[in-house]
């Protein structure tokens, strides 16, 4: 089909295309995706297996099939669908749909990536090959592991991921339990308290817990007016504090008695220790506290199957060459997102996308043969503080020295108050939504 | 092999074209600085909307002076100042001729249709 197609178009458009003739031999002598590599006549070596198919892994997918077409690239994905993490406080806030950030794969297997549903169960370094729980073994000449966060739930004594399932949330991993903890909020009677317990860094989304709070506290604003959000948390401080701080003053009289949020930080004893899950009440440093909606966001590692395989190293997450993100345990293995050692760069999104654009970029380079440039990364992570007041932090990093570094005198966070900017910046993180969207699964 | 399908009208006579559809594209610094715009304004710079603008096919000229004017704060923004002001002249002037060069609208070709040309 491709073929045909292909040539139909050559044959179409070879009239007005006069002048192209180099191109044309070179399509015409090129079969694409079949494993031949044209130019030397043999069995092609330029085999790429992602697993895990979050913002990380579909990127790359995407860009290594756009870098080069030759490229054969296996996507192993456990889920159908993909919810993202970001706009997921929307859902809750009850202001967007919940299928709105729902996603499949459907685009990249129209791409030319090959999507495999299963669980990767080993990765084989020495061999190369990648196994599944369906009983494939996929062999690699470059393997690419974006295996996101797990939770270490045992931290909290009483939690478990059964209880997440069931009755109190994280919901730090979009799909059922964000739709639970959106039903929870709804069911709540007016007068209700909703506890939020977040983690200790790095942790995904560093803002996220606190736009949670504030598109929740809009909620109770117009629905529940005498609701309130206590926020117990084992950090003294936290990402966009002065924004986050002056937003809920403005908009939901934080500061004062009759503010909806109340922030517990570390000094006022914030850190959680225990959960009692019948009654719904945590225990923290500073004492009990006992919810009517309870969620609980537990400290973070490196996904499993980046633990399974052995890179992880004396850290909870993998550590991996700045450069090309190949991991620093296992030649050929790339690790990208959540679960790499990327700091300066934060556990976002918009990281995960443009780490695994620049890792795409190192192994095309390399299975090509041609040096690859200088890599550079940019972050933006947009967060609502209430409907038409939006805010953001950005950087641009660059590679120096063998290390991913910040470049001087780029990016910040969003100025003073400013109403018409804040407008804008809300309308900018919804273009993000669909702009990042697009280039991952679109 | 999608790629195939999405034909970009424009550049339908450019020979380069039909080279990097069958190889790798030349992943050059300019790429790789490009690449990183796609998140906020879309993919190949087409804009999904509603408010970040599309930025494929823009003159070179207008790019260069967008990003130094957000750079310096002639042209007030809200983000984009915190972006441009970490590029050099040259990654500017990469970029800028990078989106110069691609269409404004990409075009999807149904190949089932393509030999009706």
């Amino acid at each position: 089909m491709t073929n045909i197609s292909r040539r139909d178009l050559l044959k179409s458009s070879a009239v007005t295309a006069a002048g192209a003739t180099a191109g044309f031999a070179t399509i015409a002598s090129a079969s694409p995706s079949h494993g031949h590599d044209h130019k030397h006549g043999h069995k092609s070596s330029k085999r790429v297996v992602i697993v895990g198919g979050g913002i990380g892994g579909a990127t790359a997918a995407q860009y290594l099939k756009k870098m080069d077409s030759d490229i054969e690239v296996t996507l192993i994905e456990a889920n159908q669908n993909y919810h993202t993490c970001f706009m997921s406080n929307e859902v809750i806030g009850g202001v967007r749909p919940i299928d709105s950030i729902e996603f499949n794969y459907d685009k990249l297997a129209e791409k030319g990536v090959k999507v495999i549903f299963d669980s990767v169960t080993d990765i084989d370094p020495e061999a190369q090959t990648v196994t599944t729980a369906g009983g494939k073994k996929v062999p690699y000449d470059r393997a690419i592991v974006s295996p996101g966060i797990d939770f270490k739930y045992d931290d909290i004594e009483g939690y478990s991921k059964e209880v997440s399932d069931t009755s109190i949330p994280h919901a730090w991993k979009a799909g059922p339990q964000t739709a639970l903890l959106l039903k929870q909020l709804q069911e709540m009677k007016d007068g209700g308290t909703f506890v939020i317990v977040t983690p200790p860094n790095p942790f995904r989304c560093p803002p996220g817990p606190y736009e949670r709070a504030s598109l929740v506290a809009a909620y109770f604003k117009k629905h529940k007016p005498n609701s309130k959000i206590v926020i117990l948390d084992p950090k003294e401080k936290f990402s966009k504090f002065g924004l986050f701080m002056d937003g809920w003053k403005r908009h939901y009289g934080y500061g004062t008695d009759k503010s909806i949020i109340t922030w517990i930080g570390k000094d006022k004893g914030g850190a959680v220790s225990k959960v009692d899950v019948a009654t719904k009440t945590v225990t923290a440093e500073a004492g009990d506290f006992k919810a009517d909606v309870l969620n609980i966001i537990p400290p973070q590692q490196a996904g499993p199957i980046a633990f399974d395989t052995g890179l992880v190293g004396d850290l909870d997450w993998c550590s991996v060459d700045h450069k090309t993100f190949e991991s620093t345990i296992h030649k050929n293995i790339h690790v990208i997102g959540d679960a790499s050692i990327a700091s300066p760069m934060p556990k976002s999104g918009y990281s995960a996308n443009s780490q695994a654009k620049v890792c795409a970029a190192a192994i095309a380079s390399s299975l090509n043969g041609v040096p690859m440039p200088d890599p550079s990364w940019v972050n933006t992570c947009y967060s609502i503080i209430a409907p038409q007041d939006g805010v953001s932090v950005a950087m641009v990093y660059a590679y120096k020295d063998g290390k991913i570094i910040k470049v001087k005198g780029s990016g910040g966070l969003t100025g003073a108050y400013n109403k018409e900017d804040r407008k804008r910046e809300e309308l900018y993180a919804h273009s993000w939504f669909n702009n990042i969207t697009a280039d991952i699964f679109g | 092999m999608k790629r195939t399908n999405l034909i970009l009208i424009s550049t339908l006579f450019a020979s380069s074209f039909f080279i990097n559809t069958a190889h790798a594209d030349v992943i050059d610094r300019a790429t790789i600085l490009s690449n990183t715009c796609a998140g906020c304004h879309g993919p190949n710079g087409i804009s999904h909307g509603p408010l970040t603008p599309s930025i494929a096919g823009l003159s070179k000229e207008y790019i260069l002076e967008s990003m130094h004017d957000f750079a310096s704060g002639k042209r007030p923004s809200t983000v984009m100042q915190r972006i441009a002001k970490g590029y050099s002249d040259a990654d500017i002037k990469a970029v800028a001729e990078y989106f110069s060069k691609l269409p404004s609208k990409a075009v999807v070709v149904n190949p089932a249709h393509d030999h009706k040309h």
